[in-house]
């Protein structure tokens, strides 16, 4: 097994297993470590362990190191560039079902807000308002006043 | 005796590269990853044991005999998820594309009885190109099997199937009998009949991805209830979903510790807009019912008038079904009563409570609608709750109309509280639509009609267009201020805890499929 091990985010060390096994550490208490490398003697606390996220701090002879391990599948997933979390960025605003154009709020070029209201939408004897899904500017608008509009029809494009 | 541990060490290596190092990079280009590596991701560090790893296939023709792979194209076996008993197998593309041989079913199927024996969830990762051509029936055969265990298993514990690559062909119809399919979206396509055979038979040009992609599935066809960006996203959806199941159908869901306080919601008084023209997000209610950021949405871009999803409520795991005002004004139709249908049979399966918010229309008309069956869909929603054991409460927020009102948990199909906001209204139609008819003749005969028609709409609306009504009759027990929803609703389902329903002796229910 290789690991990468990488400190303060800005040192990285790679760890084989290898490496653990010759590693001369003894467990003194429940969170202290004493270990010897190179002839020379270090003293160890974990002072805090996110054993899902391999995230660790480790104070040695009194210094706190921010302590972030990687795994061979950890790092191909970096590699791969997946991250959890991550969303589609919308670029365009489709009609979400079919109904009637009451009211359009924006000019093209206007800057609006995240949940802001853009237009409204008249179904089922409903006015739908249409809100911003992000923060960003108005590129065009497909649709009229009074237009009548079928599902997934564009409406608005972002820049 | 070195030499024979030697053998086993080789043997369990060369299992452990299943297709070798360039078809493994070949998935990794693919932006895929093995199967190896999404079983380590999907369970906790270190707990996944295989079973099976040297099982090889027993075909001889076509030359099979020269290509023979430890393991046949599938990884299977079980471990701990979040600390929970897990069983999973997951389809290694990297071996004959991942292709379904008679030993190949026979794992799977192993792991599937176990599974049911002991009482623990099945995860299924597809990426697979379909049946092993070369064994003919066989292979057919052992798809059989497997559609034979998820039938068997359904109701029994929780099923999962992630598709991670292609799934075609018969190897559909697993996922479709387990209770709930993620799809990766851009990697992965599921169809009876790929885009070739497509084109040849009925000439319509089209893509895989636009044929069965993730988004196709997720929005058009609902066979698809999530989509995830990625291969880890998807594995990390399977480990939230899990937590709201039990480990079977003897078993409730984990309850989660949490400190409540007065648990008033002020936030949910402000939700309800007064013109009953306006719509508003259920999402909000929801939101502002349940624990702090629990909801977890099932069929989020599928018939969007019904919101469906899990959640929890004072740490319990809950169902949820609400009407969605946002869009189409919350009605019911053909899609949006079987999503919800099919929600309500999952969670009763897993004695998972049930919440129903109502802000319903009626059902949907048109001949669309009728044409493609409405009557007997809608019945399946009727049918689901009416048959449900579990625990059931509603909260009416806004209208409840007509057959909708009877169909949405009401009172009268064996919902265990019902509550309403004190703007419910609960009417067999709409103030203007009854004043029409109930008073045509004196509409027409008056001197101004439009007049009338605001007066007798006035009456109406005094009359039924409000909570009283239905309150007078106890088919509503309780008219609640919105703020104090989560306080109730939180007593409410700790009293129903240990609700127990006994039916009587039948094969089963005849639910209009």
């Amino acid at each position: 097994m290789n690991f990468k091990v990488q400190v303060n985010s800005n040192l990285e060390y790679p760890i084989t297993s290898k490496d653990l096994s010759e590693l001369d550490a003894i467990n003194t208490s429940e969170k202290h470590y004493h270990v010897l490398h190179n002839n020379q003697s270090f003293q160890a606390e974990i002072s805090s362990s996110d054993f899902i996220n391999k995230q660790y701090t480790v104070k040695i002879n009194n210094n706190t190191y921010n302590v972030n391990i990687s795994n061979a599948l950890d790092m191909l997933i970096s590699q791969m560039g997946f991250e959890v979390g991550t969303q589609k960025e919308i670029n365009a605003i489709h009609a979400p079902m079919p109904g009637l154009i009451l009211e359009i709020n924006i000019e093209v070029g206007q800057e609006v807000k995240e949940n802001e209201a853009l237009f409204i939408l008249e179904a089922m004897k409903m006015e739908n308002i249409i809100t911003s899904p992000r923060d960003g500017i108005i590129k065009s608008i497909k649709a009229k006043h009074g237009e009548a509009v079928e599902k997934k029809q564009l409406l608005i494009e972002f820049e | 005796m070195d030499s024979k541990i030697d053998k086993l060490n080789k043997k369990l290596a060369q299992a452990h590269l299943g297709g070798g190092q360039a078809r493994i990079d070949k998935q990794h280009d693919k932006k895929k990853l093995t199967a190896r590596e999404r079983v380590a991701y999907l369970m906790d560090e270190g707990s996944f044991e295989e079973i099976g790893a040297l099982v090889t296939h027993r075909t001889t023709d076509f030359g099979m005999d020269k290509q023979v792979f430890y393991g046949d194209g599938v990884i299977t076996g079980y471990g701990t998820v979040n600390g929970r008993l897990i069983y999973v197998y997951a389809q290694d593309f990297t071996v004959f594309g991942g292709a379904l041989s008679e030993t190949h079913a026979e794992k799977i199927c192993k792991i599937m009885d176990m599974a049911v024996k002991i009482g623990a969830p099945i995860i299924g990762l597809n990426d697979s190109g379909g049946a092993r051509i070369q064994e003919g029936v066989r292979s057919l055969g052992g798809y059989a099997d497997i559609f034979y265990r998820n039938v068997q298993a359904s109701g029994v514990v929780p099923q999962i199937s992630a598709i991670m690559g292609p799934c075609a062909g018969g190897a559909v119809y697993s996922p479709a009998m387990t209770d709930f399919t993620i799809m990766v979206e851009q990697t992965s396509y599921m169809f009876v009949t790929g885009p070739n055979v497509v084109k040849t038979v009925t000439n319509e040009t089209v893509t895989s991805e636009e044929l069965g992609g993730a988004h196709t599935h997720a929005s058009k066809s609902g066979v698809a209830h999530k989509t995830s960006t990625n291969d880890i996203q998807c594995l990390e959806d399977i480990k939230t979903l899990l937590g709201y199941l039990p480990q079977n159908n003897r078993e409730t869901a984990e309850k989660l510790e949490i400190e409540l306080s007065d648990e008033v919601r002020d936030v949910l008084s402000e939700i309800v807009p007064e013109n009953a023209n306006k719509p508003y997000d259920m999402h909000a209610v929801i939101s502002g019912i349940i624990d702090e950021d629990s909801f977890y949405e099932i069929h989020k871009d599928y018939a969007e008038s019904i919101i469906v999803g899990f959640a929890r409520l004072g740490g319990r795991s809950i169902g949820i079904i609400a009407n969605q005002p946002m869009s189409f004004a919350g009605v019911l139709g053909v899609k949006s009563s079987r999503k919800a249908a099919r929600f309500t049979r999952f969670c009763d399966c897993f004695n998972i409570p049930l919440l129903v918010l109502v802000d319903v229309p009626g059902f949907l008309p048109g001949t669309d609608q009728e044409w493609n069956g409405i009557i007997v869909h809608g019945a399946k929603l009727l049918y689901a709750l009416s048959e449900a054991t579990v625990p059931r409460v509603t909260v009416i927020t806004r209208k409840a109309y007509g057959g909708a009102y009877d169909v949405m948990n009401s009172k009268h199909i064996g919902a265990d509280m019902n509550f309403a906001w004190p703007g419910a209204e609960i009417a067999v139609m709409g103030a203007k639509g009854a004043s029409e008819i109930i008073f045509k003749k004196e509409i027409s005969n008056a001197e101004d009609p439009a007049a009338k028609l605001a007066e007798k709409e006035k009456e109406y609306a005094d009359k039924f267009a409000n909570p009283y009504a239905a309150a007078k009759r106890g088919f509503i027990d309780e008219v609640i201020l919105p703020k104090n929803t989560r306080r109730k609703l939180l007593k409410t389902f700790a009293m129903l805890e240990d609700k127990k329903v006994d039916r009587p002796k039948r094969k089963h229910g005849n639910i209009p499929l």
